[in-house]
């Protein structure tokens, strides 16, 4: 990397942590997490519950402070700027989120151009500006102007997730973070909402944060994704390559699990690996967290996991790592 | 497969009363489910998929008006107030979405499970014992006689609906009806228990109904399907053929509808899923069909479920099935990924 496009890097994520408890019992939510977001680009953050990907989520946005490490946005530390009131807003006005269910999301006694414009009266836009803009993100979503008028009880599910981006995105912010945005929606929806998104980026060069589960939606819309476990980033590489060509043995058995082909190949060795138990949170401390349920452990893995580095920026944190041609590989 | 079916259900309409308008929840389904046969049925929220499985077990809410029949092992289930106990964990054993509901958080797993077996089968406590240490080791709980004596929270979310499984299978029930089975797991987790769900089939010889919106899951675990939406059937037959062939516009975009790491492709259906309140003259996906949106005879005249001439293997409910509307479709949005995205 030249230092020429560091700078133009709109969020980078400094080897963070989060740990809960005393020293009596620590528990680490997110130990050791690095990874930087470009404007334009999509990031795709993967984990099963507990693996801490929404206590990353809320570093990023500034919302829970690193115990280690540090979230710079635009060059500036995001803990920092949090903790002072007119420094937290300048920060929301540019960093915005969209919640996983937008029924618990939207006031609901608010009518919809009121919702969209909340964020731009805290930040003082001017009446006149407020409206102009309300037009305009209702038009970026695809709504048409009636629904400005309405409740959110009277909006579909997609509807009313229309209106949560369009309110992350009045006051034109540089990066958008959505956790699990179409998770709460019915299959023949959520393709709307996925579509929106990567117009929405096409059109405006904004940056995406998307937290999911789902990898048929992480493929579909991330150009890069960090798969994490238990706390620790295991691999990071663009979506391609992550799912076509995994380091991890944790990313391939996300990827088999997740199609038909995959899951019909699996080996009985890889099978009853992962039908074993997550390491207990006590003793993630050392050596590879996916451990327990890893079909290729070595005793190496009880005491630590070796960064691989492949081409093109794929990393995995394994001294097993898989290795091209990979067994079971899926074509896509 | 020959004989009698274990479940048949004829002319089933379910209509929720609240307040002043009635919810039709089903409307006029039809199923038949033999000896040892497994059945999916798929559909969105508000399809009436789960209102099917909850009336095959008497477990509806009191504002619930039933009219058709409902015969589970020979028993009509819908005059019988007190065969439902029996039927409920004696013929069919039931697996939820969220096992936590399931089992009782301050008792206990194992003893759960024992008195399902005390109660279904008559066993000793010490039978019953035993039998459910063994239950929980055929459903892949290690160290089964340890854990018998622990709390549904000791155990991991992939471990309880396993324990949940076991559950539902102590009393040897001839049908195993699992609403929604996977939907609160990890994904590694799913495949674990999808994969669980075929084998404890087989095992048991039971026959199975599986409800979900996932079609990945109903792919997996059933023979056949019936796909639901606006609380009807739209399309049933062979799962194989019906996925690989669907004929109704509805199956073949709900399909394309779900992108997958496989074909991460993003597509959609216009518009929204249809109130259950909302009540159509014609076909209730009319307004969002690519094949017959703006038809009159779509718009007026119900179609009914039946043998798709063009396609014999199944029936839908369509007046432009797909095999032979190949010249009025228009393929629904699609975005396709960016070259060199895709490896």
């Amino acid at each position: 990397m030249t230092d020429r496009t560091k700078i133009q890097r709109l969020l980078t994520v400094e080897d963070v942590s989060k740990v809960y408890g005393d020293t009596g019992g620590k528990f680490w939510a997110v130990r050791h997490a690095s990874l930087a977001v470009e404007r334009g680009e999509c990031v795709a953050i993967v984990g099963e519950s507990g693996s801490g990907k929404t206590t990353l989520a809320r570093m990023i946005m500034g919302l829970v402070e690193p115990s280690e490490g540090n979230v710079r946005f635009d060059g500036e530390d995001v803990a920092a700027l949090s903790r002072r009131r007119q420094d937290r807003q300048r920060l929301a006005a540019r960093m915005q989120m969209v919640f996983q269910d937008p029924r618990s999301s939207l006031d609901p006694t608010m009518r919809i151009d009121n919702i969209i414009a909340e964020p731009l009266v805290i930040f003082g836009w001017s009446a006149a500006d407020i409206a102009n803009r309300v037009v305009e993100v209702l038009d970026l979503v695809g709504l048409s102007q009636d629904y400005a008028q309405r409740l959110p009880a009277e909006l579909s599910g997609g509807q009313r997730q229309r209106v949560g981006i369009a309110r992350a995105l009045s006051p034109r912010p540089d990066l958008l973070l959505l956790d699990e945005p179409v998770a709460s929606l019915d299959v023949s929806m959520q393709g709307q909402i996925l579509r929106l998104l990567v117009d929405i980026k096409e059109k405006t060069n904004i940056a995406v944060v998307v937290i999911a589960h789902d990898l048929g939606v992480v493929r579909a819309i991330a150009d890069r994704t960090v798969v994490m476990y238990s706390g620790r980033i295991v691999e990071h590489g663009s979506t391609g390559q992550v799912f076509g060509e995994p380091i991890h043995p944790y990313t391939a058995a996300l990827y088999w699990s997740a199609s038909v082909a995959g899951e019909r190949a699996m080996t009985g060795d890889v099978r009853r690996a992962l039908a074993n138990e997550p390491l207990p949170a006590p003793q993630r401390v050392t050596g590879c967290v996916f451990r327990t349920r890893c079909w290729r452990k070595i005793d190496r893995c009880n005491v630590e996991a070796v960064r691989v580095d492949r081409n093109a920026g794929q990393v995995a944190w394994c001294n097993v790592p898989l290795a091209p041609p990979i067994p079971l590989r899926v074509s896509a | 497969m020959t004989g009698q079916p274990i479940i048949s259900v004829d002319g089933l309409s379910v209509t929720y009363r609240s307040g002043s308008s009635d919810v039709r929840a089903v409307q006029d389904i039809a199923l038949q489910i033999m000896p040892g046969e497994a059945l999916g049925i798929v559909g969105e929220s508000g399809s009436g998929k789960s209102t099917v499985g909850l009336s095959l077990m008497q477990l509806l809410p009191r504002t619930a008006q039933v009219e058709g029949s409902i015969t589970v092992d020979g028993v009509d289930m819908t005059a019988a107030d007190r065969h439902a106990a029996r039927v409920r964990g004696g013929v069919i054993g039931l697996v939820y979405q969220d096992a936590l509901a399931a089992l009782n958080p301050f008792r206990r797993v194992g003893p759960q499970i024992a008195e399902v077996m005390t109660h279904h089968l008559g066993y000793d406590q010490s039978k019953a014992a035993r039998e459910s240490i063994e239950a929980l080791a055929r459903v892949g709980i290690s160290d089964a006689a340890e854990r018998y004596s622990q709390y549904p929270h000791q155990f991991s979310g992939g471990m309880r609906q396993r324990a949940a499984i076991a559950m539902a299978l102590a009393a040897k029930p001839k049908v195993l009806l699992a609403d929604e089975p996977t939907t609160a797991l990890d994904v590694t987790v799913q495949a674990q228990i999808v994969r669980l769900l075929r084998e404890m089939r087989s095992a048991h010889n039971m026959a199975m109904i599986v409800i979900s919106h996932d079609l990945h899951v109903i792919r997996e675990t059933s023979d056949r399907i019936a796909v639901m939406y606006h609380g009807r059937i739209v399309e049933t037959g062979a799962t194989r053929d019906v996925l690989a062939d669907p004929q109704h516009p509805y199956t073949r975009d709900l399909i394309r509808s779900a992108p997958t790491v496989e074909s991460p492709v993003i597509s959609f259906i216009p518009g929204t899923p249809p109130s259950p309140s909302t009540s159509f003259d014609g076909c209730s996906f009319e307004p969002r069909c690519s094949v017959g949106r703006g038809d009159t005879k779509c718009r007026t005249e119900r179609p009914r479920l039946r043998v798709v001439p063009c396609h014999s293997a199944s029936q839908a409910a369509c007046h432009y099935p797909l095999c032979e509307a190949s010249g009025r479709s228009n393929p629904p949005d699609t975005h396709h990924q960016p070259e060199g995205k895709v490896a």
